[in-house]
């Protein structure tokens, strides 16, 4: 009896120390996130936009950052440059096509501590049927236990996803972008 | 930037169509090579505005070259049969429409798009076969040539209001490239009223004409605020050129023009409903 109960006792701490330890999971908040994206406007100004439709899930291990994952998913047709008309042009198929590929993901592949509370997330992100690695440098910003927060910066050549109109039209030849998030669980 | 807009759309389509011109002089308006190089300068200048297609095609943009291409070999091959050509590129594209929709197949909102492109698929294969039948090309040669300047020029202007502009370049290019062409038939019209007027052969209307289908079929799926109903009237002008080959009282040099406002007619209703 005593044995058995020494067994459970046993099972039971290895059981709540993993947990302790493990990572954990978080949903993107879509009301407190917003993707945003930057592009030369020939030169005159630099374009702005952002996604409104973001959703995703986020696996976060605070003491391993490389046991960590995060998946994003945008609604190519949620695109909004605060010009209606522009934003229906940049839902064709000359921009996003939005139509023939409605999403556009992120999906990490490796995430490499750089800092006390940045890192380098390497991950593919499909978009318009192609999915090419990119990086990101994130910043953790907090956490309470219950929500994280962070933020993103990263670059693109639209091009290579085969949007050669950004090009085209006399835009870019890069895309930067920054991603504010929250998370809960 | 703007310059080469202007280059891409207009200029090098216009040189085209004196480039076809010409080769039409020297092989001849019935010689397949004629036909061939017309094809392949409709896909020149497509690739020139929207780029090379990835091998297998990714997005539709890529799969048109790929039914275009298709398009030129089954004409060239039932050049012979031509009705039979009719069938095989009807089914081509009705083919091309599935492929090219084939994530939107299921969508009910599409509906009304399927429809209305197959309604196109239908008008512009019945022009076909009625061109072929009363070989309208060597009874009028202007016809149907300006009935797809007509419709070239409608699918780019009802492109660029359902928010596509990359395919209203494209449409516009191919306007600029029949435009070209006729334009040169017409000062030689002018000059030497009594020749003979055959611009294209029979084989390279429906090369010419089934490859602006297909352009107009992405246009339909995919172009964001696009009116299904408006490019299914379209497909009307090619109703119109059987009305423009009664003008045979008509004087010669003033025909083409007149031909051009009948054409214009379904063209112009079909712009006004896609601004609505």
């Amino acid at each position: 009896m005593n044995s058995h109960i020494k067994l459970i006792a046993a099972f039971a701490a290895i059981t709540f120390s993993s947990a302790a330890f493990a990572a954990d999971s978080y949903k993107i908040d879509p009301i407190h996130t917003w993707v945003n994206f930057t592009v030369s406007h020939g030169g005159w100004a630099a374009a702005t936009g952002q996604f409104r439709t973001v959703s995703g899930s986020i696996l976060f291990d605070e003491d391993e950052v490389t046991k960590s994952s995060v998946q994003v998913e945008i609604d190519a047709s949620s695109v909004d440059t605060n010009n209606g008309a522009r934003d229906k042009h940049l839902s064709s198929p000359d921009f996003f096509n939005a139509a023939e590929f409605p999403k556009i993901t992120f999906e990490s592949t490796s995430i490499m501590k750089t800092g006390d509370n940045t890192g380098e997330i390497v991950g593919n992100l499909s978009m318009l049927g192609v999915s090419k690695p990119i990086t990101l440098i994130a910043t953790f910003n907090k956490s309470d236990g219950n929500k994280v927060g962070f933020s993103a910066v990263g670059e693109l050549i639209p091009a290579d996803f085969g949007m050669a109109k950004v090009a085209g039209f006399g835009m870019g030849p890069n895309v930067k972008f920054t991603i504010e998030l929250e998370a809960k669980k | 930037m703007f310059a080469e807009i202007i280059l891409n759309t207009l200029f090098v389509p216009l040189i085209f169509g004196v480039v076809l011109y010409s080769v039409t002089i020297v092989l001849g308006v019935e010689n397949l090579l004629t036909a061939l190089i017309a094809g392949l300068l409709i896909i020149a200048i497509y690739i020139m505005l929207e780029g090379a297609p990835s091998l297998p095609p990714v997005s539709s943009r890529h799969k048109v070259v790929f039914i275009i291409s298709g398009i030129i070999a089954t004409t060239l091959l039932f050049s012979r049969w031509k009705q039979v050509g009719n069938g095989v590129n009807f089914l081509l594209l009705l083919a091309g429409l599935v492929w090219l929709g084939w994530n939107r197949l299921f969508d009910v909102s599409m509906l009304p798009r399927f429809l209305a492109l197959t309604v196109l698929i239908l008008l512009a294969t019945g022009a076909s076969v009625y061109s072929a039948r009363t070989q309208l090309p060597k009874k009028d040669g202007f016809v149907l040539p300006i009935t797809l300047l007509c419709m070239t020029i409608g699918g780019s202007i009802i492109s660029l209001l359902g928010a596509y502009i990359g395919f209203s370049q494209a449409l516009g290019a191919i306007a600029a490239f029949i435009g070209s062409y006729i334009l040169i038939a017409f000062i030689v019209l002018i000059r030497q009223p009594e020749k003979p007027q055959i611009l294209f052969s029979q084989t390279t209307l429906q090369i010419i004409s089934m490859s602006v289908v297909t352009l107009l079929l992405v246009v339909g799926l995919f172009a964001p605020d696009v009116n299904p109903i408006a490019l299914a009237m379209l497909g009307l002008t090619f109703i119109a050129s059987h009305f423009s080959s009664r003008l045979s009282n008509v004087n010669k040099r003033l025909r083409p023009i007149l031909i051009g406002l009948i054409a214009a007619i379904p063209t112009a209703a079909s712009i006004a409903v896609a601004a609505l």
